[in-house]
């Protein structure tokens, strides 16, 4: 591997290009799932890390794909750990949401949070996932090469797992 | 013409250019197509008003500079560390100064701050005193002569312009107590996420000991080429009576009332194990038979971080905050006292000139 006159590779100047370019999505898109900054920043540090342990030479053809599928894998793993869920549920409920002077208001946008984190915990693996990566701003392009479903069946699916959400929402809503 | 099919309409509605030009007008001009669109429009701002959305905006580089940490590290096998800080060296603003830097480093250490520090294991979830013999503290032997330090970030406090700033730099809110009357005004400041790594070396190690001209035990192969990495921050602090960012700089007055909250620090081990580790560090010359005991007798190591307190200087008990287990140490000519504890991943400390009572009602307050 060629190095330059630092001792680093021009892989290592390529990796970094790719973690400050996709660094604010691989965020978002765990963002979509945790409903917490914090968290989200340490799913996507666990993300990269993994990456950089897979692909320690050069990088694959379509790095932000595995970036992407992988971090929206690793932050519903997360929601779903109850272990970790209940050590930290009365701080992330606090996160990621618009102060309000009523502690009513306050209790009631909190627990939103946690019923949101569960129902995407609950949703099939792939609906979740989904969700996480168009609303943390992928196109549907870029979603079919990070899951590997067709670019014409990315609608379709999309909207069920709408759908599953509305439902498990619902479901909660009513219990 | 077919009406659209759910999937048409739903790239529609995020990727109209990319559904074919006659089907767009097709939807345009028939009302079940409009209707079926206006559904799916629907359903998805409700499914983004769940969502999280956009976010704050994310600092690439420093993350970055966290990473290359890490990744140099690596992160395989998990254990705690922390280095405590030798009472001796801290000079800031004499005793007082020196033992609210004792709590606040608690949460925030930067590895090459504090040179002569003392390595130790464990993962904090609660906090316990072990006194620190007269004299002791000089003779331990730092982390510079056991390996190589690196540091990436959180080097200083940067002062933030209010609460809200502050918040939003941290990333957590903080409910922070009533101050009472006469503490003075607040201040708010923020050290950033960091992460400090320590790559064991006999070589290096050997080279202390000839400097020094000290006889030191060979570092077990088991140790040498390990790297501890602990990730610390961010760290949010209020100080009420002397400015925030400046209450651990040498030489400035200590608040009337500070309080301080980070994530409990996450610590990585490759290859040595805590026991490794452990073993090792109470072994080296300069350590006390006794001071080795008292730390090797905690219950949970892997859970409860030691905190030295130097005998005569300061005294310590066990409190309870809230619900959990805190620490209260008061310096020894009683005017400055301080709490630390850990609660819902976070670890929270609490400093003042105000009185035991007076702060523990303060601290139970703070979430």
């Amino acid at each position: 591997m060629p190095l330059d006159d630092r001792g680093r590779s021009r892989d290592d100047d390529a990796f970094d290009e790719l973690f400050v370019r996709e660094w604010p999505r691989v965020v978002r898109i765990a963002q979509q799932i945790t409903h917490s900054l914090p968290r989200s920043e340490e799913v996507a540090q666990d993300v990269f890390l993994a990456f950089h342990r897979r692909f320690p030479d050069e990088l694959p053809e379509r790095p932000g794909a595995w970036l992407h599928r992988s971090c929206a894998r690793a932050a519903l793993n997360d929601v779903r750990s109850e272990r970790r869920r209940r050590s930290r549920e009365e701080r992330e409920a606090r996160l990621g949401t618009v102060p309000a002077p009523d502690p009513g208001e306050v209790a009631a946008a909190r627990e939103e949070v946690r019923a949101v984190r569960e129902a995407l915990g609950r949703l099939k693996a792939g609906q979740a996932e989904l969700l996480a990566l168009r609303y943390g701003g992928l196109s549907y392009n870029e979603i079919a090469q990070a899951t590997g479903v067709p670019v014409g069946q990315i609608g379709t699916r999309l909207h069920r797992a709408e759908m599953s959400l509305r439902r498990e929402m619902q479901h909660a809503a009513r219990n | 013409m077919r009406h659209a099919t759910d999937g048409t309409l739903r790239r529609m509605i995020d990727e109209e250019w990319a559904v074919p030009e006659d089907l767009r007008r097709h939807v345009a001009d028939c009302g079940l197509c409009r209707g079926r669109l206006a559904e799916l429009r629907s359903l998805a701002d409700e499914t983004q008003g769940l969502l999280a959305g956009a976010g704050a905006p994310q600092d690439a580089r420093a993350a970055l500079g966290r990473q290359r940490v890490l990744q140099d590290s690596g992160r395989e096998a998990q254990a705690g560390v922390w280095r405590l800080p030798r009472p001796g060296r801290l000079r800031w603003g004499g005793a007082l100064a020196g033992f609210f830097a004792l709590l606040l480093l608690v949460t925030a250490t930067p590895v090459g701050g504090y040179a002569r520090n003392l390595l130790l294991i464990f993962q904090p979830k609660q906090f316990t005193a072990v006194p620190l013999a007269p004299g002791q503290a000089k003779t331990l032997i730092g982390p510079e002569a056991l390996g190589a330090l690196r540091q990436s970030g959180g080097r200083s406090l940067q002062a933030a312009q209010d609460l809200a700033s502050l918040e939003a730099q941290v990333g957590f809110r903080m409910t922070l107590p009533a101050a009472p009357a006469g503490v003075g005004a607040p201040s708010y400041a923020v050290l950033a996420q960091g992460a400090q790594s320590l790559t064991f070396s006999q070589a290096t190690l050997a080279a202390y000991a000839r400097s020094h001209d000290l006889n030191l035990p060979a570092m077990p192969a088991s140790i040498s080429g390990s790297t501890l990495t602990v990730t610390t921050g961010p760290v949010a602090v209020v100080s009420y009576g002397a400015p925030a960012a400046q209450i651990v700089q040498e030489g400035s007055a200590p608040p009337n009332l500070a309080l301080a909250e980070a994530p409990v620090p996450k610590v990585y081990s490759t290859g040595a194990t805590v026991a490794d580790i452990e073993t090792y560090v109470l072994g080296l010359p300069g350590v006390s038979p006794q001071l080795a005991g008292e730390i090797e007798a905690i219950q949970n190591p892997t859970e409860t971080l030691p905190i030295l307190v130097p005998t005569g200087q300061a005294t310590s008990q066990s409190v309870e905050v809230g619900g959990a287990q805190g620490l209260w140490v008061q310096e020894s000519s009683g005017k400055l006292g301080g709490v630390v504890w850990t609660s819902g991943g976070h670890v929270f400390t609490v400093v003042g000139t105000l009185g035991e009572t007076e702060i523990l009602r303060l601290a139970a307050e703070l979430k």
